[in-house]
């Protein structure tokens, strides 16, 4: 009995540095890629040049005249493109993270719901309202729209969900919610877009996501919201883990589940729309990111939310560096994430019908 | 004191159908309580409420002498625990992390387990017999052994009641008696108060001390299983003809069935 004991709690050593070791290894690799992405490009500056330059810029050192080009490159120019593409990522895949915990379904991310749609909607019409000579000072007013479709949008499909007998919003009828909310949202795009008249090319090439217009005031933006985020998700990390065995055992175990949904379904929208705002709809990464995590570090959300950080901000980091550094022709990051994501979207839906009727 | 005290308690959906009505009903502490009754007769709604999952329409529930509304969702899940129906977990999490959950109440938000509690979790695990399955995932196991480390997981959590919902519907004789055998140990020795929804009756008559019968929503019989059973009652609430004797081998009452009319 004791050497069975022994082995679970071996067992449990293991596995928890196993998961510590994969966060180790991931921010290492994460600062790695931001300094090679700040290498490359239409300009090469040599790796030790990126580091000293960032490292004058950290300790608030002057810098040497021969220098001030590329500094000027990496300071001004790829390190807030970098630092957004990561923080984007990061906020995205713990987004997902936490949809695939409260809806059950591995399926689910922003975008399941609409959220991300709402936040769409809401800054298209800010550049609509521009065009048609409303002047609104973008970098404040973008966001806020987001924010404000992206919860407008949240409560209507809560709103949808919880109509019927269903008081507790089953994750079938918020999912179904999200998709007819998200339908009606596509249609009020295209209007918008018809508005935009001759202007329609700006919404078009924003709504399918790029960092090519981010800024310092961007990752400023970002970084207190996705500090904010992840201690809010992590904070629940435990509950979600018991959420996985459906409403009923979960307010068995004491999880105030309806409450529990509305602070992170409402956390999350925050993070979406001001992931939307500063960059588009750019998918996948929040349903691919804690579908690969979960393989590697099990499926214990706590670990999910602390890894899925630094795994979306590497993979949206690298996938960014390759349309602006590596393709000839700079495409759309969201365009990238979907035809990469959009076919592994297609096997995790084939390999869970393939569970469900396999049971 | 009892467990539970429920007062002329009723419950409607929002649709109107009325499921429980008038039910005056106590729970004591060390006894193992069956809830018998056809299909649909609000066994399942009665667990419900007595776990804090609903809240009645008309008439009160106390918990310990209190208010069952006034204790909060996490209190109420420190006291009482459920073995719900089909207790199915997403995500592949080892049987051994399932079992853990039901530490979840007792153990502070950012808390791991202490010695005792791994220790109270493998010898639980070691009792329904899970142990070698440890490390499985939770998604691939049978039906049987599902609902085995369902059990174990509200056992690791009750601390003064139990609500098992159809707990034994998917298991072999060996592993349902054996569950059986775990609570009554907890019932007698730890003065644990049991409810559980039943289908079976002679399992019903051999486990609990004593049985409500439910149809309509409403009680038609409670008492011990020797008092309470006949072969009148038994045509009454699932409408079919009935023997009901003593068994040799258990020495407790048995029912034997067949349908009303029939060869």
């Amino acid at each position: 009995m004791s050497g069975g004991n022994r082995t679970v709690c071996g067992r449990y050593g293991r596995e928890r540095s196993g998961a510590g070791l994969h966060a180790v290894c991931l921010v290492l690799l994460l600062a790695f890629s931001i300094v090679l992405a700040a290498h490359m490009g239409f300009m090469k500056i040599p790796v030790e040049d990126v580091l000293r330059i960032i490292l004058d810029a950290v300790l608030n050192r002057p810098a040497d005249t021969a220098d001030q080009v590329a500094r000027a490159v990496v300071i001004d120019v790829r390190l807030p493109r970098i630092l957004a593409a990561g923080l984007v990522g990061g906020m995205l895949a713990v987004c997902g993270t936490v949809f695939q915990a409260i809806l059950l379904n591995p399926l689910a991310d922003p975008y399941t719901l609409g959220i991300s749609s709402g936040a769409a909607f809401g800054a298209s019409l800010v550049i609509v309202l521009q065009v048609l000579g409303v002047a609104l000072p973008e970098t404040f007013t973008v966001p806020v729209f987001a924010f404000g479709g992206a919860v407008a949008t949240l409560f209507m499909v809560l709103w949808l969900a919880s109509s019927g007998h269903d008081r507790r919003l089953s994750s079938t009828s918020l999912i179904l919610s999200g998709v007819i909310v998200a339908s009606i949202l596509a249609a009020a795009i295209g209007f918008l877009k018809f508005l935009a008249d001759e202007q329609v090319g700006i919404i078009i090439f924003w709504l399918m996501g790029s960092f090519s217009s981010s800024s310092w005031e961007s990752t400023a933006l970002l970084f207190p919201f996705a500090v904010f985020g992840m201690a809010v998700a992590f904070f629940f990390g435990r509950d979600l883990n018991i959420m996985s065995s459906g409403e009923r055992a979960a307010v068995s175990m004491g999880v105030n589940t309806v409450r529990l949904r509305y602070i992170l379904l409402v956390t999350c929208s925050l993070m979406t729309a001001l992931c939307v705002a500063v960059s588009g709809i750019i998918g996948f990464v929040g349903l691919i990111v804690p579908h690969m995590l979960r393989h590697l570090a099990g499926p214990d959300n706590r670990w999910l939310i602390l890894l899925s950080f630094p795994s979306g901000a590497l993979l949206l980091l690298v996938a960014d560096t390759v349309t602006r550094a590596v393709l000839p022709v700079e495409v759309p990051i969201g365009v990238l994430t979907a035809l990469i994501g959009g076919p592994v979207f297609c096997m995790i839906f084939r390999k869970k019908q393939r569970e469900y009727t396999g049971m | 004191m009892p467990v539970w005290k429920l007062q002329d308690v009723s419950f409607a959906y929002i649709s109107g159908r009325k499921v429980l009505s008038a039910i005056t009903l106590k729970f004591f502490p060390g006894h193992i309580y069956g809830i018998l009754g056809p299909n649909g007769s609000g066994k399942t709604t009665l667990l419900d409420l007595l776990g804090g999952l609903g809240a009645p329409g008309a008439g009160n529930i106390l918990y310990n002498g209190r208010s069952l509304g006034d204790y909060g969702t996490a209190a109420l899940a420190r006291r009482v625990a459920l073995v719900p129906q089909d207790f199915l977990v997403r995500f592949p999490f080892k049987v051994r992390d399932v079992v853990e959950m039901g530490l979840h109440p007792h153990l502070g938000r950012f808390a791991l387990p202490s010695r005792e509690d791994m220790d109270r979790v493998t010898g639980i695990m070691e009792e329904l017999d899970i142990h070698g399955l440890a490390d499985r995932p939770v998604t691939m196991l049978s039906g049987g052994e599902k609902q085995r480390v369902a059990v174990a997981r509200a056992l690791v959590q009750a601390r003064e009641a139990l609500l098992f919902d159809e707990a034994t519907s998917n298991l072999d004789i060996f592993h349902s008696l054996s569950i059986l055998d775990a609570v009554k140990r907890r019932a007698v020795e730890q003065g644990l108060c049991v409810v559980a929804a039943v289908h079976d009756i002679n399992l019903a008559a051999v486990f609990c001390d004593e049985l409500v019968f439910l149809k309509d929503g409403m009680v038609v019989a409670k008492g011990t299983p020797g008092s309470v059973l006949s072969p009148e009652l038994v045509r009454y609430v699932y409408n079919v003809d009935a023997r009901v004797g003593t068994d040799e081998f258990t020495g407790r009452p048995a029912v034997s069935f067949r349908l009303a009319g029939s060869w």
